[in-house]
């Protein structure tokens, strides 16, 4: 339901737009509609201009007033070269929907230039830096001080928004008319007294860029040039400014990703939280902001947000060529893939994927959150899996050899956790070490696993240094209680009886032709063993001598 | 033949044909009809709301102990620092303000010097006023007295005289006495 003073200035401002720019058109409704809303009678019925009635009594130079800052320096606070010295009151005022108007002078600075004139620009041509003349509850630290250069006008007691008042209460009814075209008109809204208070156009805020309005939840809201206002349904004005408001611009206003502000901004772990409809921004500690919204913004308030500890977004959300999503926290990243959906990757685990090319890496994209199980966390991607346990460290499995680990039973195998990252040779064989065994992968004879007997006889001949090479077989047996894994240069042998032995080269190659383990010589008893140029490997039946000089071999009986 | 004023730890020896007040100014709400719901004064009276109960302008600020002193008959409705009575005042007129400021203010560097001033006529200045009025001087010091901090407003109607009218108020100052709290 629109007000009487609201009709008229809307008859009125429909006469003007035919002859008037926009620009004018604002200005000159906005100075009417300030007269009407402070004095509709008066300025109906009699004959004195809008600005007359707008600015109250005492507006002249010659009536001994001081002047309004905002009619000074556009701003309602006090300029450079003065200090709020003291303030006074006038009750009941309509300006304030009938509560106090606090005047706060603000007196020049010892040694500052202001000197003494009349204000100009509007019907407040009150004095300015002309009144010696101080109330003294601010700033009493302060005993030098020059003339009255302006005054503030707010609805809040100035000793709540200004430690350096007190609350010592003095009154001059006389000035609740006083007033400016830069000041607010009759009983405004909380969101406008909260402008004022923070200086108005030339202020905190700067000029506003749009027409306060209903906001989220029953609150309202509105924007300016360098920062939003709003209320809640909680009460109390809330202020967006900074880097927080530069993101809440780029992300569309309230007409964008993030709706309209619903809550109090709220101090968390490493910076400041603020809620929208649609998302949330955070401000880190460097002072940077992001925010976190759509697909991003509904896996991040699945895991509980804050509560997941993935930390603060470091940056905002980036879609890849390939249709990827993914926002980059301080512990970690939800990343979404049209495929497989969005998934939490952080802490350890996220640092190993960063570290091996992230999405277009070896492992892929996520496929699943983090699992925590006994002992470990594992996150599995398209091609692989990171795990991550206090006493292995962080290790991806990937390719081939993650194949091979899954089909030996993965964590709950023989194999147990990774110990190391999959190790390639300049050959292009690869292999991974576990808690209890390895994976070796060679393009030829593909992954095989080594473990128990077979992998403590690796590691005690030092693997690969021994001249055996990678295995290319897995566990066979060719006779009851003895088993073999071949190599590419030789193998091992086991049985109970014997323990596990190799051979390899020369020696392997004839032990083969004779039949092997199942031929005359039986299992070997010992591993080969240099002399000078002779090395010898002993069997159940009789040894082999290989003499490195004339590379022949010597069986003995 | 004398008046004393006597308040709030205060005793003022009047003058004779002199007139003052002593009090401490009453909280707006007590003034305030919420029953008939009278609306408080704005420009012309143009609210559409009353302000909440418990929310007229009373909002936790302490009032202190005011004296306004005279030559002239003081107006029922005054600002604190003379407002109402110096549009008044003749040219042969003086205004003794004396201003009582919270018990936190004694010991800073505004309240710093000690006792109540004698002025003397070079002190006034026709801008040393919380409104300039055509004609008017006047004086302002803050002061602590007895532990007490105050301010000290003169305001005298003209420059013609303007040393016998100082003399007048440095005599009401002389018979103004101050208890400690």
């Amino acid at each position: 339901m629109t007000t009487l003073s609201e009709r008229i200035v809307e008859k009125i401002a429909i006469g003007w737009r035919a002859g008037s720019s926009r620009r004018s058109f604002l200005s000159g409704a906005a100075v009417v509609g300030t007269a009407l809303a402070s004095n509709p009678w008066r300025y109906l019925t009699r004959p004195m201009t809008a600005y007359a009635s707008v600015c109250g009594e005492g507006a002249a130079c010659n009536e001994g007033w001081s002047a309004f800052c905002c009619t000074v320096t556009g701003a309602n606070q006090c300029p450079p070269g003065s200090f709020v010295a003291g303030w006074w009151k006038a009750d009941q005022s309509g300006f304030c929907c009938g509560s106090a108007r606090y005047y706060v002078d603000c007196n020049a600075a010892c040694g500052s230039d202001w000197t003494c004139h009349c204000a100009s620009g509007s019907c407040d041509q009150r004095r300015v830096a002309c009144n010696q003349f101080r109330y003294g509850q601010c700033h009493q630290e302060i005993a030098c001080y020059g003339p009255v250069v302006c005054r503030v006008v707010t609805c809040t007691p100035p000793w709540i928004f200004d430690d350096s008042c007190t609350a010592t209460s003095l009154t001059d009814n006389r000035t609740v008319t006083h007033s400016a075209p830069c000041l607010p008109g009759n009983c405004p809204s909380t969101i406008t007294q909260y402008y004022y208070d923070h200086g108005g156009p030339g202020g905190t805020f700067g000029p506003a860029t749009s027409a306060e309005r209903a906001g989220a939840d029953g609150g309202r809201f509105a924007a300016f040039s360098s920062g939003v206002l709003y209320t809640t349904s909680g009460g109390g004005v809330r202020a967006l400014t900074g880097t927080v408001f530069t993101r809440y611009k780029a992300a569309g206003g309230p007409t964008g990703a993030l709706g309209y502000p619903t809550g109090v901004p709220t101090a968390v772990t490493g910076g400041l939280a603020v809620p929208f409809q649609h998302g949330s921004i955070y401000r880190g500690a460097n002072g940077k902001s992001y925010s976190v919204s759509g697909a991003v913004g509904e896996k991040w308030r699945a895991i509980g947000k804050l509560g997941s500890g993935l930390g603060l977004p470091i940056a905002q959300s980036l879609k890849t060529s390939d249709g990827n999503i993914r926002q980059k926290f301080t512990g970690g990243a939800i990343f979404i893939s049209p495929a497989h959906g969005a998934h939490v990757v952080k802490g350890s685990i996220f640092r190993k994927w960063i570290d091996l090319g992230g999405s277009g890496g070896v492992l892929g994209v996520p496929i699943a959150d983090q699992a925590v199980r006994a002992g470990f966390q594992a996150t599995k991607f398209t091609k692989g899996t990171i795990y991550s346990a206090e006493a292995t460290g962080t290790r991806a499995v990937t390719g081939t050899l993650y194949t091979a680990y899954r089909a030996a039973g993965g964590t709950g195998g023989a194999l147990g956790l990774p110990v190391e990252d999959e190790v390639r040779t300049p050959g292009g064989s690869r292999s991974q070490r576990f808690q209890r065994g390895g994976l070796f992968w060679t393009a030829h004879s593909g992954s095989h696993p080594l473990t128990g007997v077979y992998w403590a006889k690796w590691r005690a001949i030092k693997g690969t240094v021994s001249g055996l090479g990678f295995p290319t077989s897995g566990q066979v047996s060719p006779r009851k209680g003895q088993t073999r894994i071949t190599f590419t240069h030789g193998a091992m042998y086991h049985s109970a009886a014997t323990g596990v032995h190799y051979l390899t080269g020369r020696l392997h190659q004839e032990y083969a032709r004779l039949g092997g383990s199942v031929g005359s010589l039986g299992l070997p008893t010992s591993d080969p063993v240099t002399s000078g140029s002779k090395i010898t490997v002993t069997f159940v039946h009789g040894s082999l001598v290989l003499d490195t000089t004339t590379n022949t071999i010597v069986r003995k009986s | 033949m004398t008046t004393t004023l006597d308040g709030h730890g205060i005793s003022i020896d009047l003058p004779a044909a002199w007139e003052g007040r002593l009090g401490v100014r009453r909280s707006p709400a007590d003034t305030f009809d919420r029953e008939t719901g009278v609306r408080p004064r704005s420009l012309a009276g143009a609210l559409d709301r009353v302000a909440p109960a418990g929310n007229q302008g009373w909002s936790g600020e302490r009032a202190q102990p005011l004296v306004h002193l005279a030559n002239f008959p003081l107006p029922v409705d005054r600002g604190d620092f003379g407002s109402g009575a110096v549009d008044v005042m003749g040219s042969g007129g003086i205004l003794v303000a004396l201003i009582e400021y919270g018990a936190e203010s004694a010991g800073t560097a505004l309240f710093a010097e000690q006792g109540l001033p004698q002025p003397l006529p070079g002190q006034f200045d026709p801008n040393t006023l919380q409104r300039r009025i055509s004609g008017q001087y006047g004086y302002q010091r803050f002061v602590t007295v007895a532990g007490r901090p105050f301010c000290v407003y003169i305001v005298i109607g003209s420059a013609a005289g303007l040393g016998p009218r100082t003399a007048q108020a440095r005599e009401v100052l002389a018979g103004t006495r101050i208890e400690s709290r």
